[in-house]
């Protein structure tokens, strides 16, 4: 019975539920007081998470539905970061909204709980149950600003596509237990160490896989990705690029990395898949993103080809990999909250988020410009920011299984890398294109200055000075990192 | 923590703060810059050049994931790295002293002076491997971000074509970091040169690797050093560069690929050099042959300054693609030469522009009557550059012949053509610049002291004139070393 208290998840839940409450009884609360609440409280569940077991094993509760192991630790304190940025970014955006302001500060707090929840997921209903609190609250906030067609737009196609991820995932579900009889995925693991994989289970992998690759929107499932990023309220976009997308991989690590489909024939698959998947995607992801020139749709794009590095170095089923993965999501994160924090700032003042719109940004708010330089250039993966670690290490780890064979192709991993590089070298050119504009071109017409709240200068300031920091101490990133993969087994194909 | 190289980053670190809230930025830099010296100058003098390796090192780790690299933020010196730091920072104090009274949004200037003086004595002060990248891109950056915004003519496709040139590049090389980290056996794989040299020797690297890693070694820094072909953002990013971007980059950063060539390629890759040299050979007798020739062919006199600039670093190829002490001695004197007979070049070439209002050598001429001293620090450095003996370009140029010589003798014997060509360019720009009629005779020119602009110029060619006559200073420095990379 504590320890059903001791649960971030249901903590989360209850606050938000609680905040709602209190704010539709009382007539007088300003956006910045809700937000701040919310802030406390994610802030407050952050600090419980240390009450939790911090041992190196697994433990489990709630009858073996609910693990908490140094992973589960380590994604829940990612996501409670991610909606507390998020919240912060959202308090000055949710002043401009016509419509239900203090909602759109609570909100996300219930997609938070979920992916809280996938994280400690030890059986297929848990993982099914918190994937769909994520999709569902995904799908009001994307579709929040009702007055905006694009927004509207973005809302429809999040929830089409999600929709049918959904199918593919309920789907492989019902093969898994069709096969297995249980739906845990310690009776998975049991059921692999005794028997070959079946036709059957393959199909499971294959679906359930489909249905993750949404929620990473890697290629072929990356398709709402763009659009939805474009039309939807800036700090949902945000929170859809950073937590989301880590939703998916925890999701991925869980089931095909860590345990479940353990099997040495599943391996061969499961790399392959994920290799195929993430090269796509970075292909896809870079070359979309060459000649586009809305930068949300930039990023939406870049988060495509960044989604595809993560799953490149899953795909490489080492534990060099999944360090890699790690660094490489905290690094993302840092990066594009920035840039999509100062984006939400910029768009109401520029009227657009064009890359004319930014043209001489430097001439006229050099700390917006210099914020933007410094996500750009750390998500171009140049040192020294940060972003460079992130990417050393998903080559790193390509590298190290460069004389494998992948496809059934000898040395396919070196391929990968070749792709990695070529997925970089035009990262370069089109995560500097804004830079070239904001630096190098002068103001189109003059407009007035971007103006940053003292509460939103320090958020710029500190992730800023994270992304420059920790570019040359990397010590803390390591830390967190290790913590992910303390006692874990990756299962390695070699 | 009684470490000058230690000291050195705090110092450049802090001229990066602070010019963001110093009153005047332009005397904080030249304070900044100003400090460094005299300790460069006392690191000099604690370096024990009989002892050899790397001294006064500090060193913290900072990663500790057990699967990835393990990295250190280490600083330290040794033989070959002195010579540089102690470039860096006369270089670093000239550019500073050169930029101009007068610019656009004037902190922001020199913080990205003061980041590219950081960048890179972290560059030539890291002893670890990612440090030692980081910190070059430390000072790339600000100079991209300099071209584009104080840039003149040409500005922005100069800039974009140096940043897309040197960022492949750069990617290259890393690719060849990496090579050469997973080629070496389990238990010596490090970043860390003091690890490097304690336990990986010249065959420790497989013989079939080491020559496809020193090519992509040699692509990316190559990129890096403008080796040909890869050249082409050089010319006019100089050309369009403000003077101190151009005199820092030129004079100094355009180093780090051949210091890293030295550091890597020759102690833990011979045998892929010795394979690959008929490749390097050829490649480097293309910027001295083919790029002279374009060299003598420009009507501009920054392009043509830049144009040469290029074609030097064939000599430094030369140098280093002799592998023997006398050849790599010459190489360590070039480079400290060549930067310095670069940066006195640009700067006074900018000042030149300054006055005339053009580079184009058909608009100038008779500077010797109009501005005497600006005059003499320009022929100064243009016959520097070609090698007149006495000053530090010559004792650098004939070591490298020397020690070039057994090995790749018809190799040498082409080269030296190369000091016609670089005095046949020279010398017509130095006539068409500084004699003959004065374009429009009336202008009264202010002279560089009249300015209070003389002493960055005087600095570096006396710094010239000091290697020419005494090079003893910096090859007595660095034999050790250099002995011990050899091995």
């Amino acid at each position: 019975m504590n320890s059903f208290f001791l649960m971030p998840e249901l903590q989360l839940t209850l606050w938000g539920v609680f905040m709602i409450v209190v704010e539709s009884c009382r007539k007088q609360v300003t956006v910045a007081e809700v937000a701040h609440m919310a802030m406390l409280g994610l802030a407050l569940v952050f600090a419980g998470t240390w009450l939790l077991p911090q041992g190196d094993g697994q433990v489990l509760w709630a009858n073996g539905l609910y693990a908490i192991d140094p992973p589960a630790l380590f994604f829940k304190r990612f996501f409670l970061a991610s909606a507390f940025v998020v919240v912060w970014m959202s308090i000055d955006y949710a002043g401009q909204l016509p419509l239900a302001r203090n909602e759109f500060v609570i909100l996300p707090l219930f997609p938070t709980a979920g992916m809280m929840l996938l994280a400690s997921a030890a059986d297929l209903i848990t993982f099914f149950v918190a994937l769909e609190l994520v999709t569902v609250s995904f799908y009001v906030l994307v579709a929040f600003q009702r007055d905006r067609m694009a927004s509207l737009e973005a809302g429809t196609k999040y929830l089409v596509v999600g929709a049918l991820s959904t199918g593919f995932l309920v789907y492989g579900i019902a093969f898994l237990f069709g096969t297995v009889g249980s739906t845990s995925l310690a009776a998975l693991e049991m059921h692999l160490a005794k028997d070959v994989p079946t036709p059957g289970l393959m199909l499971a992998l294959a679906l359930i896989l489909s249905g993750l690759g949404f929620k990473v929107a890697s290629v072929p499932f990356h398709v709402w990705a763009p659009d939805v990023y474009e039309g939807a309220p800036t700090p949902v976009s945000a929170f859809l690029a950073v937590a989301s997308k880590a939703a998916g991989v925890v999701a991925i690590m869980r089931l095909f990395i860590f345990n479940g489909f353990s099997h040495p024939d599943v391996y061969p698959v499961t790399e392959s898949a994920l290799a195929l998947m993430g090269a796509l995607s970075v292909i896809l992801g870079s070359t979309a993103a060459l000649t586009v020139r809305k930068l949300k749709r930039l990023l939406g794009y870049s988060s495509i080809a960044n989604g595809g590095f993560i799953l490149l170095g899953l795909s490489c089923l080492s534990y060099r990999g999944v360090e890699a993965v790690a660094l490489y999501l905290c690094v993302y994160f840092l990066a594009t909250v920035l840039a999509f924090f100062v984006l939400s700032k910029l768009g109401p003042v520029l009227g657009g988020e064009d890359l004319t719109h930014i043209s001489g940004l430097y001439h006229r708010s050099p700390l917006a410009a210099c914020a933007l330089l410094l996500a750009f250039v750390s998500l171009a993966g140049i040192p020294p920011l940060v972003g460079f670690l992130g990417k050393l290490g998903i080559f790193a780890a390509l590298w190290e299984r460069g004389d494998s064979i992948l496809f059934g192709v000898p040395h396919g991993f070196q391929y990968l890398l070749a792709v990695g590089i070529l997925g970089a070298v035009a990262g370069l050119y089109y995560y500097l294109a804004p830079v070239r504009y904001m630096f190098w071109n002068e103001p189109m017409k003059e407009l007035p200055e971007v103006k940053f709240s003292p509460s939103s200068r320090v958020l710029v300031f500190v992730l800023s000075a994270a992304l420059l920091v920790l570019g040359f101490w990397p010590k803390p990133l390591g830390d967190a990192a290790n913590t992910l993969l303390r006692s874990q087994v990756v299962q390695t194909n070699e | 923590m009684n470490s000058i190289p230690l000291l050195l980053m705090v110092f450049s670190a802090i001229a990066c703060v602070g010019v963001m809230v110093a009153p005047s930025p332009r005397r904080f830099s030249l304070l900044m810059a100003l400090v460094n010296v005299p300790l460069v100058l006392v690191l000099l003098g604690q370096y024990d050049a009989a002892a050899g390796g790397y001294q006064q090192v500090v060193s913290w780790r900072v990663m500790d994931l057990p699967h990835f690299f393990p990295i250190h933020l280490a600083f330290g010196v040794d033989g070959v790295s002195l010579p540089l730091v102690l470039l860096t920072s006369v270089v670093a104090l000239a550019a500073v002293g050169a930029s101009p009274q007068q610019v656009r949004r004037e902190r922001e200037f020199f913080l990205c002076l003061n980041l590219i003086v950081c960048g890179a004595y972290g560059a030539f002060l890291s002893l670890d491997l990612f440090f030692l990248y980081v910190f070059h891109e430390v000072a790339l950056i600000p100079t991209f971000l300099m071209i584009g915004i104080w840039g003149g003519h040409d500005r922005k496709a100069a800039a974009n074509q140096m940043t897309l040139y040197l960022a492949a590049g750069s990617m290259v090389l890393l690719a060849g970091l990496l090579a050469f980290f997973f080629a070496l056996p389990e238990g010596v794989r490090s970043l860390d040169l003091r690890e490097l040299a304690g336990g990986v020797s010249s065959g420790t690297v497989a013989r079939g690797d080491q020559g496809w890693i020193f090519l992509l070694l040699l692509a990316g820094f190559g990129a890096l050093v403008s080796l040909w072909p890869l050249h082409s953002w050089a010319p006019r990013g100089y050309a369009a560069a403000p003077a101190p971007a151009a005199m820092l980059h030129a004079g100094v950063l355009k180093k780090f690929g051949l210091y890293g060539l030295l550091r890597l390629a020759v102690p833990y890759l011979p045998e892929g050099m010795q394979a690959m040299s008929q490749v390097l050979l050829v490649l480097l007798l293309a910027n001295i042959f083919y790029i002279g020739w374009v060299t003598i062919a420009q009507k501009d006199l920054t392009l043509m300054l830049g144009y040469s600039s290029v074609m030097h670093m064939g000599f430094l190829f030369l140098g280093l693609v002799s592998l023997n002490l006398t050849g790599l001695t010459g190489l360590v004197l070039l480079m400290v030469a060549h930067g310095l007979s670069a940066a006195l070049l640009f700067g006074t070439a900018s000042e030149i522009r300054e006055r005339a209002g053009s580079t184009l050598f058909k608009d100038l001429g008779g500077l010797a009557t109009r501005t005497p001293v600006l005059a003499f620090l320009f022929i100064f450095g243009g016959l520097a550059s070609i090698g007149v003996p006495g000053l530090g370009n010559f004792a650098g140029e004939v070591l490298v012949f020397f020690g070039a010589w057994k090995q790749y003798t018809p190799w040498v014997m082409l080269a030296l053509w190369g000091l016609v060509i670089s005095a046949v360019y020279m010398l017509r720009a130095i006539r068409a610049t500084c004699y003959g009629e004065p374009q429009e005779p009336s202008a009264a020119w202010l002279d560089l002291p009249a300015a209070g602009r003389a002493w960055p110029y005087a600095l570096l060619a006396l710094a010239l004139l000091v290697v020419g006559v005494f090079p003893g200073i910096l090859s007595g420095a660095a034999r050790t070393t250099l002995e011990a990379l050899l091995k």
